[in-house]
């Protein structure tokens, strides 16, 4: 069952993950051309969640001082965007069709999923995840294309 | 069984509050940092379809903080419907109600070689006395409220408004409604006068059920704590229905009729 988490018990988690041996992960992925009728960029969030923890680490969106629409990233809404926890990760405006690298700071994050959140207004909404465990040697982890992202490759920077 | 009869009977032949479900529902549920959620409040036969306006004094809004808000915006009554916008201005989650909160009496009984059928609306027990004839049979006074409960989350959920007033029957949430998942599972309690409801049923209706070829009302009952879950597999909009028929305990009725609807939403993830 999901239980109700208060925003202070949220923040002293994700104040945790913060500390040690800091890593960073390469994301790889292309927003794809799409034939749509009235296109508009997409929103795009990346996050990490490691049991009941989420730790934001992009967000591109309209770069709006309130942005309305946020809550339609629906699973980054419930946790993290709601908290207003993103403020602190990287973010920036929406960009078109195209391949985009960005470097992420996953902290002391060991074992986690890694989730891509993609969503754009009038269309369609794709989230998509990988399991990435730094305990093991595997640098690389791909996520299998999915309607509104392409191929995700992931590479771990030790 | 003649109590069984009788109360059928006074179902039939009571006017819009009895005969309709009530609803008070929002445009949406979650949001981030609006002007303002629209709200429509209405009798009706349908599952978020809007037929018949509301009483707008009935109308009652919590704030994250559990107060009541004092401005709910422009109240208006048309042919169908009641509907305000509710200005958000407070980050959590706000109740909205519609029912009153002193639930109504109506007592019945029967007369006359024919045993006629009368009922007398808004007369408890006490007033009864004075009111119903000397030579009446099966004199009963039937406690009943018909209320709506809808939860509205400006960001960050919070759990104030969910705690219960103790009065008459109250559907409260477990799983916050802010939360509420496609394939995963929702806990609700039933409490009545403040209680835990054992053996409650709460009927669960999809909104898209009305495009089917059958609606198939999923139903689950409260266990000893009150408690009750589900696990909806489709996303979309519900209402949860809860009802109380029996003995009453307030002195002045014999018997309580509570229903309480409870629309909500199912986020697709």
């Amino acid at each position: 069952m999901r239980k109700f988490v208060t925003q202070l018990g949220f923040a002293a988690a994700l104040g945790t993950a913060t500390l040690a041996n800091a890593a960073t992960i390469d994301v790889a992925f292309e927003i794809p051309a799409l034939a749509a009728e009235r296109y508009a960029n997409p929103y795009v969030a990346i996050w990490a969640e490691e049991g009941r923890e989420a730790k934001p680490l992009l967000l591109w969106h309209l770069n709006k001082k309130e942005d309305k629409w946020l809550p339609d990233i629906k699973r980054w809404w419930r946790k993290i965007g709601r908290y207003d926890a993103h403020v602190d990760s990287l973010t920036g405006a929406t960009r078109g069709p195209g391949n985009y690298q960005e470097t992420l700071d996953i902290g002391a994050a060991q074992t986690f999923t890694l989730y891509l959140e993609v969503v754009r207004e009038n269309g369609g909404r794709s989230l998509v995840d990988t399991k990435i465990d730094l305990t093991q040697k595997q640098n690389t982890y791909t996520i299998p294309a999915a309607d509104e992202i392409g191929q995700v490759t992931i590479t771990v920077n030790r | 069984m003649f109590k069984q009869a009788l109360i059928v009977g006074s179902l039939m032949f009571s006017g819009v509050s009895l005969a309709h479900n009530v609803l008070v529902f929002p445009e949406f549920f979650n949001v981030n940092n609006p002007k303002a959620v629209a709200i429509d409040a209405t009798a009706t036969h349908g599952l978020f379809r809007i037929e018949k306006p509301v009483s707008a004094d009935a109308i009652s809004v919590y704030g994250p903080d559990g107060k009541s808000v004092r401005d709910i915006g422009t109240v208006i009554k048309g042919l169908t419907r009641t509907s305000f916008e509710l200005p958000i201005t407070e980050e959590g989650t706000y109740k909205v109600v519609y029912g009153s909160g002193e639930a109504g009496y109506m007592t019945s009984y029967t007369i006359g070689a024919r045993d006629t059928n009368k009922r007398l609306r808004g007369v408890n027990k006490t007033q009864a006395q004075s009111q119903v004839p000397a030579d009446a049979k099966n004199v009963q006074t039937i406690r009943m409220a018909r209320t709506s409960v809808a939860f509205i989350t400006n960001k960050l959920p919070t759990d104030t408004v969910f705690k219960p007033a103790g009065k008459g029957l109250e559907l409260v949430p477990i799983t916050h409604p802010a939360d509420y998942i496609n394939g995963e599972e929702i806990a609700l309690k039933v409490v009545m006068d403040g209680k835990p409801l054992k053996g409650a049923e709460i009927k669960f209706e999809a909104e898209a059920s009305q495009y089917r070829a059958s609606e198939e009302p999923t139903v689950i009952t409260t266990d000893d704590k009150g408690e009750a879950s589900i696990t909806l597999e489709e996303a979309g909009r519900y209402i949860a229905t809860v009802s109380f028929n029996g003995q009453s305990t307030d002195p002045e009725a014999d018997m309580d009729m509570f229903s309480v609807f409870y629309p909500f939403e199912v986020i697709y993830e």
